[in-house]
């Protein structure tokens, strides 16, 4: 697959967002405190790249209830993987000296 | 403005290491619950080797009983959570579980420990070692987990042998349910 460079993808904690998201399997999903955790941020920043990732369509953000305990899950959209998939091959183009180098 | 091949190595850098401390924390948040179940049985179980020692071999047998049991629906709970999970759950725990019984039991039959405390202290180091190397790949926690309660067996069985299965109550459970909360809080 052809790397592509992607600004929104690239910043640091969207691309740590994404790539929790893409360990997981397509159907699977991972709780908003437990993403927290794995990229080490806070609410409010977490939740402010996950709005920005959720509108340009790369995450799916499902809000229900665990017994009376609100919760929010996150996935990763087959767009927002095949994104990251994109972006990572342009990185590995950059390293392989076939994609240009600032 | 193209990225400099630096920029390239460390952003890769930073998904390698984001994909393998969320399979840890996801591990980890696996196995809390089971850690917390087996401390409590083996505090029930010890204690009740130390106060009835003609009564120790049903007690374990009823309470891994439980245990097998409650770690079965455990696993298959966060199994069904997780679309993904293997579908071949049940089969894989029977195997580990009579793998395990197995294990134990042959190495009783040709080691034939002669005290009591050898045929408590053996699980428990058994144990101790699978989580050991289980950290090696998932995680410190499970290694520290592992390494102190291996040392805690050893030490009992050297220093407290006369008392071991309260020891193994106390320390050994404490253990257990100590990295079972610990597990859950990462």
């Amino acid at each position: 697959m052809p790397g592509a460079a992607n600004e929104l993808v690239h910043q640091p904690l969207r691309l740590k967002i994404m790539a929790a998201l893409h360990g997981l399997s397509p159907r699977d999903a991972v709780e908003f405190t437990r993403l927290k955790s794995i990229v080490d941020a806070t609410d409010g920043n977490l939740g402010a790249h996950l709005t920005t990732l959720e509108q340009a369509g790369y995450v799916r953000i499902d809000k229900d209830f665990a017994g009376k305990k609100p919760r929010t899950r996150v996935a990763l959209t087959r767009t927002g993987r095949l994104a990251l998939i994109q972006h990572v091959a342009y990185l590995r183009e950059i390293l392989e000296g076939v994609a240009p180098t600032g | 403005m193209p990225m400099s091949s630096h920029e390239a190595a460390a952003a890769l850098s930073d998904i390698a290491h984001t994909q393998h401390r969320a399979a840890i924390l996801r591990g980890y948040e696996q196995g809390a619950p089971h850690f917390i179940l087996w401390g409590l049985i083996w505090v029930v179980g010890y204690s009740l080797t130390d106060a009835r020692p003609a009564m120790a071999g049903l007690a374990w047998l009823v309470l891994d009983g439980l245990g097998i049991s409650g770690s079965f629906l455990l696993g298959r709970a966060a199994a069904a959570n997780v679309p993904s999970a293997n579908p071949h759950y049940g089969r894989r725990f029977a195997t580990l579980c009579i793998t395990m019984f197995a294990f134990i039991v042959a190495t009783y039959f040709i080691m034939q420990p002669n005290s009591a405390a050898q045929f408590g202290a053996f699980p428990a180091l058994l144990m101790a070692a699978i989580y050991t190397v289980i950290g090696t790949w998932r995680g410190a926690r499970w290694a520290v987990c592992g390494i102190v309660l291996g040392v805690c067996t050893v030490v009992g069985f050297a220093l407290f042998k006369s008392h071991f299965m309260l020891w193994m109550a106390a320390a050994g459970g404490a253990v257990l349910l100590l990295t079972g909360l610990w597990l859950r809080r990462a």
